[in-house]
């Protein structure tokens, strides 16, 4: 069930107007088993995992707190390893196991093995990635005593499966969520509203923007090499707006969603396409996992604090297995290595004495500008289905000739236009959804522009959201 | 906290609804929407084009034939142009047959699509035995609910018929759907998946069909035989789809003609279920007042040979060569 669907909006109606008549333990019980009825659409066969990542979580989290209330860290810390190692163990033999088996079936070709097609053929569960790691935040979270275990499955069921974030985040820290799945929830009309505001712009940012921007750029990623420079270029460009608008499309859906409610998920996405540096963006690029990166990978690795040597380490390191979460390939691998070393390179500038002169234009338009051109080249390696594709598509963008391509900047542009709309919209007022406080002659106007370009996009079906596949 | 209020939403989507429903009434003001260009199916959308480039590079066809894929892979417009040609008509006839369709889907199809691109003297639509049994309408077809073939169709069906009926007279709706990817528009052809065609606008149905049955004859549909019971019973949607089809033929101005399509023998029980199929067919077309052509007669093995056929309703290239040329001839007289 898609959540730019019509099923989708039924079934939230539905749910929300059955969770608001029942008391709060039936309202968690209820939302429990809508939402594994609601993973149960996607693929039934695997309810038994998510209980089973759930039972992983739960059980180890009551045997922790019980080992340090007794004083025995040693056994807190090995129920913690246990349920974390459990939990990783998941997430490679479903997610990964193929894809090291095929590497390693090939690397034992190149050495004159067998290598006989040999795969495990596993299927990769939906939403794997990010249920996983809210049970590894939360065990973490229990033994760093920054939370009090949930003596209630049901609890710990909700926070993991809560359905307008079970498939694809915003990755939920258990500090934020699980109290308000243990805390009984008030319906406040303004919670409603600003849901409704939300998944209107969730809607246009998804519909309007990235499916139109899809079009032009699957196009060119199918085949670079019946496309010329312009074309190549403009495909990369709609890709990066597709890939934002998509994702955060998909968080202000599944925000709003949650509104619904009565809970609130963490913002993932702050206007990305505006960061002043590389730093920057990935405090507002996919906040949820670049935020869980640092507080489970990044700062336990030692952040910066064992010298500069082990500080550029530790965030190539984040950042590549960072790549490799996005999926078992080396695509997205190198993808995190690149902004691994970017982010290296920036951390270089800053500390030398070499400083680019300051003023308001590069503040406010080139380096963000800069910072767009660099994610947006980036995501070339991201998108492209193999290395095939990316020499072709790079040969391209540098010798494609320009011949008969002009035609594509204008609808270009006008993707362009529609992505910024809301962006500099929530820019200017610092609001979101930016309706906030907007005048209603404006609100009216805003919704009426957004509404009519939903229609004359009118594809709601059509494209699935890309991080449904991570 | 500043509070926000459902009212500018609410009165945004009225203005919607009817900055639709009476811009899109008004033909200078439904020009300078994005031209709806819908994700038909790729079949669809390969016939659509070719249809659309005939006619611009040709002028008006002359003859429609419609139907399931049996037209599309039995009726060869080349061969019929030239048999016509031979008995001094100059006649052009385009082959609209589109794949997996029922008659009730294949009258709504000819109204919806290619009466709007074509603007044919004669609309040929051929039926075959288990189409004349089928129960499936326009309004039930889960090949057009299920978005193969038109979204905008699909955006009314999801909330069941009576809605269906409903968003069909809404403009608005109509026009929702049909506009994905709209901005797109003139950077055709928008459908990726269109399969490639050959000279004739072909796709790679007919070569499939051949090798398939070459390599793995298994995998093609066994025969379930058309009996004398099964063609006595009710026609139930082909009733519906003659009516449709007779009404449309009045509005545009087209002769509409029913003609039966042969099937491989083994299709058919007996040779007395065909020829009842042949005529009840026939008293059923005269009923809703259709031209009734049978050029190939009621004998079942008038199309014998096994080299005709790909499977068991449709035909090799040599079968619908065959085909082609005894309709072109046998029909002339009657053009």
């Amino acid at each position: 069930m898609q959540f730019n669907s019509l099923h989708y909006f039924g079934f939230l109606l539905v749910t929300a107007l059955v969770y608001w008549r029942l008391n709060f333990r039936h309202q968690n019980l209820f939302l429990v088993a809508v939402s594994y009825a609601f993973y149960a659409v996607w693929d039934w066969r695997f309810l038994g995992l998510m209980v089973f990542a759930t039972a992983i979580g739960f059980y180890p989290a009551l045997a922790i707190k019980k080992a340090q209330a007794n004083g025995n860290a040693l056994l807190a810390k090995r129920w913690m390893v246990t349920s974390v190692v459990a939990s990783l163990g998941t997430l490679a033999v479903f997610k990964y196991a193929n894809f090291f088996v095929d590497g390693f079936m090939a690397l034992l070709a190149r050495f004159g093995g067998s290598a006989d097609s040999f795969t495990l053929g596993i299927v990769l569960p939906v939403g794997i990635s990010f249920y996983i790691f809210h049970t590894i935040s939360y065990v973490v979270d229990v033994y760093q005593e920054k939370l009090e275990p949930t003596n209630f499955f049901s609890e710990l069921a909700l926070f993991l499966a809560f359905y307008p974030q079970l498939i694809a985040g915003p990755i939920a820290r258990a500090g934020s969520l699980l109290p308000q799945c243990s805390n009984p929830r008030t319906y406040r009309q303004d919670d409603i509203v600003t849901g409704i505001y939300q998944i209107l712009v969730g809607l246009f940012r998804k519909v309007v923007v990235a499916d139109s921007a899809a079009a032009l750029a699957d196009r060119t990623f199918s085949n670079p090499t019946q496309y010329n420079q312009v074309q190549l270029l403009c495909g990369l460009l709609l890709y990066s707006i597709q890939i934002y608008n998509d994702f955060a499309g998909y968080s202000d859906l599944a925000r709003g969603s949650a509104k619904m409610f009565g809970f609130s998920l963490i913002k993932n996405f702050d206007l990305p396409y505006f960061a002043q540096n590389i730093s920057d963006f990935w405090k507002k690029w996919h906040i949820s996992l670049s935020s869980w990166l640092r507080d489970y990978l990044y700062i336990p690795l030692g952040g910066s604090r064992k010298g500069k040597f082990r500080t550029y380490f530790n965030l190539m390191a984040t950042m590549t297995l960072g790549g490799l979460w996005h999926g078992a390939s080396w695509n997205f691998v190198f993808w995190g290595f690149l902004h691994g070393s970017y982010l290296c390179l920036y951390h270089l500038y800053k500390e030398s004495s070499f400083k680019l002169p300051t003023n308001r234009f590069l503040q406010e338009f080139a380096s963000p500008l800069l910072v767009f051109g660099l994610a947006t080249f980036t995501w070339l390696f991201f998108r492209s289905p193999s290395e095939q594709v990316t020499a072709q598509y790079l040969k391209g963008l540098v010798s494609g000739g320009l011949a008969g391509g002009v035609y594509w900047l204008v609808p270009t542009a006008i993707i362009i236009a529609l992505h910024l709309l809301p962006d500099l919209a929530q820019k200017l007022r610092n609001k979101d959804p930016f309706f906030i406080g907007l005048k209603p002659t404006w609100a009216t106007a805003f919704a009426f522009v957004m509404l009519v370009c939903l229609v004359a996009s009118g594809d709601l079906p059509s494209q699935p959201f890309i991080y449904f596949q991570f | 906290m500043e509070q926000l209020s459902l009212k500018p939403l609410i009165l945004a989507l009225g203005l919607t609804v009817v900055t639709y429903e009476v811009g899109l009434r008004v033909p200078a003001l439904a020009k300078l929407a994005p031209k709806p260009k819908p994700f038909y199916d790729a079949g669809v959308s390969d016939r659509l084009s070719k249809l659309e480039s005939v006619v611009k590079s040709g002028g008006p066809v002359d003859v429609l034939a419609v139907g399931s894929s049996v037209v599309r892979t039995n009726i060869l417009p080349k061969t019929m142009m030239q048999v016509w040609s031979g008995q001094g008509t100059n006649s052009s006839v385009f082959n609209a047959g589109l794949s997996a369709l029922q008659p009730d889907e294949v009258v709504f199809m000819t109204e919806k699509l290619l009466l709007t691109s074509a603007n044919p003297k004669v609309v040929v639509q051929f039926v075959r035995g288990e189409e004349a049994v089928s129960e499936v309408t326009a309004e039930k077809s889960s090949t057009l609910s299920k978005g193969r073939i038109e979204r905008s169709w699909q955006a009314g069906q999801e909330l069941g018929d009576n809605v269906w009926k409903l968003t069909h007279s809404s403009k608005m709706a109509e026009y929702y759907g049909a506009m994905s990817n709209a901005l797109a528009v003139p950077l055709k052809p928008l459908n990726g998946l269109t399969f490639p065609t050959d000279a004739e606008g072909f796709g790679p149905t007919r070569v499939l069909l051949s090798e398939t049955r070459k390599i793995a004859p298994s995998l093609l549909e066994q025969p379930e035989c058309n009996t004398r019971e099964r063609m006595s019973g009710a026609f139930p949607t082909l009733e519906i789809a003659l009516s449709k089809a007779k009404a449309l033929a009045t509005k545009r101005g087209v002769r509409w003609v029913i003609v039966p399509m042969p099937e491989h023998p083994s299709k058919w029980k007996d040779p007395e279920a065909f020829a009842d199929f042949v005529g009840r067919l026939e008293a059923l077309a005269k009923d809703k007042g259709l031209e009734f052509a049978n050029p190939f007669g009621t004998d079942l093995y008038a199309f014998d040979k096994e080299e005709w056929w790909s499977d068991y309703h449709h035909m090799s290239p040599a079968g619908a060569e065959e085909l082609s040329r005894r309709f072109a001839s046998a029909w002339s007289s009657k053009y």
